[in-house]
């Protein structure tokens, strides 16, 4: 009797313990996952260039705006931002406007060899980025597409594609067939029923491909770098050359905190009405 | 009473996404096929066939950029699925998870290459992560962890990167169990341990599998993270494909591979492909 | 403003499976008609064809004259009641209703006068901005009933309307439906795998099985005078024997059974080949023991197996020979499990029918 209690008493401890830890220890990974490196840039970006930090000092002893100002003054990070932002925006705009009908046409239609359009959706993930980048380069630069707004969309589009096709069609899908054939009962036609009843059924699914479609291409750099640099320089492509040859840190810091920006806006307007389950949904299963 | 099979208009809805995707993908691996074989020259525009290139690809820095890049690959996406399979886990039974989720997320939507610097920062020669090391006289000098051969430094910006999108994909996969499921299971006497064993894991594994794949196509194609924190020498495949191409102008072997590395993928994709099909027959759910 | 609807032999297959194996069947306008079947039978496709979802492989559906096999469904003009009720999720109540009205370019100034019309006529005033998944399944039921309704369409189809609602409640919504039908007139098709549903609500019932019609009779004649083995036993519970035909005179048939011989009113059967004798539990009286057999009755002897109380009355299961018949007899009865009994069936309500 005794022990039983001593035995029940022993696990609610252990449960309340368990209940502590498994915050506390998540808690922890998510420091050392983004706070930390996050932390550490903002420090960077913050050093002042007449106290230099240095080992073994564990913070900067001085700090000051002059490197956000130095990179605001003397390099064209505003124009990267404006260039990723028109880019990303044709981009958006171009596959979903190309992906829809086809999203329709294999989520909907009952074609022969449904399955094998399924499949030809992932064509772009089949090749390498940097591979499809010199490639698909060289056929932009005869066509006179390199360095233009419009070969980068392009390419953009090209590398996004998959990822819109796919949640579309199975937002397509997932659009009740009773749902259509009342429509068509009440007397909606073909024109009425996709404008009245897909496209507002499919209004969730369309947002978070746009969504992820406009991160994906702010954040490409292969085809970009390629196809865009230097005439237009994204923000990845400005953030390489600060990464690359010579190597920065203050002004890099500076330049990493603009580059999160507008993802992290994204990701908070959308958290609230994304579902991960899209991302899982279209990536994880067929 | 016989019908005239009408046309069926659904196939040209197919031409704008599937057309697109088709015409490109279909022109630059052409492109890349012919440069291999010397047809189609970048530089003089002249088209010969030749065998030179693939008599020459399997060089030396070739096969040293093969190796690091399988190794960077590799293991990267086992470290980022023995990180993050534990951590959905715990977070799907923690109460905390509803607002511990998107945090997770971040670094998925962090570009790669600002997740390359963050990265680069904390594990440099005078990175927090070595002169806390010192502090804690766990080591006497500065470990040199970015632009290592080893490529440390690439592994750890790729988990740190993956991480998130290996939990989306997981966690989905967990949530998606039925909870009468693992119910019925504890009903019949199975404790929580032995639910995990016998119903989440078993019912999860296809997903996991799936992420490793994905992780592992996106680490071995990558470019940007092992040209700015990786070592200058081996070089990674697509790294050593664009200097080949750009500052040797040897169109020939970057087109050779280009094409070697296009043939691992498509094989990581028919796998990708197939688990995928396993997972919507019932493998998930 | 109602049509009249006629199918002629209308097939219709699903790769190897026939679903329709050749229908026909003629509706006078206004009527309401009930395709009752058990699930697999081929009513829902036949509904499918008729609202235009569907195309029959051959055979020919006609509203009034107008031929419309190649009429799309959009344009057939007739209005459905699905058994999932359909509603667009993203539309209000309001828009729900108005939906049909927009499609089938109705003046938008006369909208309002007639959702509201429809709304008070399904009672569902004062809902109209809420959204479908605020009601509750009855309040559903009824939307779909008035998007339905409002734009008068020329032929009322249900597929299964009220199986989602609990019992209480569907016996009140029928009721609802069938007001709502006579007002205004309109044909009516309504699919239904419940008898009783199909007793209660019909004019005609289309009793139907593995793709064929089996008899087209209004209610009480589909019950009482059931065409075949299959009707008897589907509508209602029936009692079946296969037996012999052995001989008639003036007003009655005398057949073989392995239980004996019974007596049946003859009603003009002329098949009389492949017959089973048939009679429903609730005409059989007990007889007490010893006691004298009625003028006019077959008489059933067995041992009772199980005597279930159902509330409203008794339901004896008694062995007779091989057989187990049923009988439901007044629920003050008191007939102990394992007890000798017999029953009579007057010969009028013992039927004749085929298989």
């Amino acid at each position: 009797m005794k022990n039983k209690q001593a035995a029940k008493s022993r696990r609610s401890l252990t449960k309340k313990l368990l209940a502590f830890l498994i915050p506390a220890c998540i808690g922890l990974i998510f420091l050392a996952w983004i706070v930390v490196p996050m932390g550490m840039a903002v420090l960077w970006s913050l050093v002042n260039p007449d106290y230099p930090w240095s080992y073994p000092q564990m913070f900067p002893s001085n700090l000051s705006l002059y490197h956000w100002d130095h990179v605001f003054r003397y390099t064209d990070i505003l124009g990267a931002i404006k260039n990723s932002l028109i880019v990303a925006a044709m981009t958006t705009i171009g596959c979903s406007v190309l992906a829809l009908p086809t999203a329709y046409a294999i989520g909907r239609r009952k074609l022969i060899g449904g399955e094998a359009f399924k499949i030809a959706m992932l064509l772009p993930m089949a090749m390498p980025g940097m591979a499809m980048a010199i490639f698909l380069g060289r056929l932009f630069a005869q066509w006179g597409l390199s360095n233009s707004y419009t070969g980068v969309a392009m390419a953009h589009i090209l590398c996004t594609m998959p990822l819109m096709l796919r949640i579309l069609t199975v937002s397509f899908e997932s659009v009740p067939q009773d749902i259509v054939d009342a429509a068509s009962n009440l007397g909606a036609s073909p024109w009425a029923r996709f404008k009245e009843v897909y496209v507002p059924m499919i209004i969730p699914g369309l947002i978070a491909g746009c969504i992820f479609t406009f991160i994906g291409s702010m954040e490409e750099f292969n085809l970009s770098f390629i196809i865009g640099a230097p005439a237009i320089q994204t923000v990845p492509t400005i953030l390489y050359s600060y990464l690359g040859y010579n190597f920065l840190r203050t002004n890099a810091s500076v330049v990493t905190l603009v580059m999160m920006v507008p993802n992290i806006i994204v990701l908070m307007v959308t958290e609230r009405f994304i579902k991960t389950e899209y991302l899982g949904a279209a990536l994880g299963k067929m | 009473m016989k019908k005239k099979k009408r046309f069926e208009w659904g196939y040209l809805l197919l031409l704008p996404g599937l057309g697109y995707i088709g015409f490109f993908v279909v022109m630059s691996a052409g492109i890349m096929i012919a440069q291999s074989f010397g047809m189609y020259n970048a530089i003089t525009g002249e088209t010969a066939f030749t065998l030179e290139g693939w008599q020459g690809v399997f060089s030396k820095s070739f096969v040293d950029a093969l190796g690091f890049t399988l190794r960077t690959s590799v293991l990267s996406a086992l470290i980022s699925i023995a990180v993050t399979y534990p951590l959905a886990l715990l977070l799907q039974k923690s109460k905390a998870r509803k607002w511990l989720l998107p945090l997770i997320k971040i670094p998925y939507f962090v570009p790669g290459l600002v997740g390359s610097f963050l990265i680069v920062n904390l594990i440099d020669y005078h990175g927090l992560l070595n002169e806390v090391l010192m502090l804690l006289h766990i080591i006497s000098e500065p470990l040199r962890l970015r632009n290592d051969a080893n490529g440390i430094a690439v592994i750890a910006i790729h988990v740190w990167k993956n991480v998130p999108f290996m939990m989306i994909i997981m966690f989905s996969a967990i949530e998606g169990i039925r909870q009468d499921v693992k119910d019925c299971a504890r009903n019949l006497g199975a404790n929580s341990l032995q639910v995990l064993w016998h119903i989440t894991i078993p019912l999860t594994v296809s997903s996991a599998l799936v992420s490793v794949i994905l992780t592992f196509i996106r680490t071995f194609n990558d470019y940007a993270i092992s040209s700015t924190a990786g070592p200058m020498h081996p070089m990674s495949l697509a790294n050593l494909m664009k200097t080949t191409a750009y500052s040797y102008n040897d169109w020939i072997t970057a087109g050779c591979i280009g094409v070697l590395m296009t043939i691992v993928t498509v094989i990581f994709m028919v796998l990708y492909t197939v688990l995928g099909k396993y997972l919507q027959n019932g493998g998930g759910k | 403003m109602s049509v009249s609807l006629t199918v002629s032999d209308l097939k219709m297959a699903y790769g190897d499976f026939q679903a329709l194996k050749g229908v026909s069947f003629h509706i006078e306008p206004g009527q309401f008609v009930t395709l009752l079947g058990p699930s697999g039978c081929g009513k829902t496709t036949l509904l499918r064809c008729i609202a235009g979802f569907l195309e029959p492989q051959s055979g020919e559906i006609r509203f009034g004259d107008k031929r419309m096999n190649d009429v799309p469904p959009h344009k057939r003009n007739t209005a459905m009641c699905f058994q999932s009720y359909a509603l667009f999720p993203h539309k209000t109540i309001y828009e729900n209703i108005r939906f049909g009205l927009r499609m089938h370019k109705v003046p938008a100034a006369e909208h309002d006068a007639l959702i509201q019309k429809a709304m008070d006529m399904v009672g569902l005033t004062g809902l109209g901005g809420r959204k479908p998944y605020a009601l509750s399944g009855g309040q559903q039921q009824r939307v779909a009933l008035a998007r339905c309704v409002v734009v008068r369409p020329d032929l009322l189809l249900f597929d299964e309307p009220l199986s989602n609602l609990d019992a209480k409640l569907r016996e009140k919504v029928r009721v609802e439906i069938r007001e709502l039908q006579k007002e205004l007139g309109v044909t009516a098709i309504y699919v239904t795998h419940d008898q009783a549903e199909a007793l209660a609500i019909s004019d005609v019932i289309i009793a139907m099985n593995h793709g064929v019609i089996e008899q087209i009779a209004s209610p009480r004649t589909i019950y009482d005078k059931s065409a075949n083995r299959f009707v008897a036993d589907f509508i209602g519970t029936a009692n079946l024997l296969h037996c012999k035909y052995a001989g008639r005179d003036a007003c009655n048939l005398t057949l073989d059974t392995d239980i004996g011989g019974f007596t049946v009113t003859d009603d003009g059967y002329d098949r009389l080949d492949d017959i089973s004798v048939s009679w429903r539990p609730e005409d059989m009286t007990p007889l007490p023991e010893g006691g004298e057999i009625p003028q006019g009755c077959n008489v059933i002897s067995g041992m009772v197996r199980n005597s279930v109380y159902m509330g409203d009355r008794l339901d004896i299961f008694m062995h007779s020979g091989d057989h187990v018949f049923r009988a439901s007899v007044a629920r003050d009865y008191d007939i102990p499990e394992g007890s000798p009994i017999r029953f009579a069936v007057p010969y009028g309500k013992t039927r004749i029918v085929q298989g």
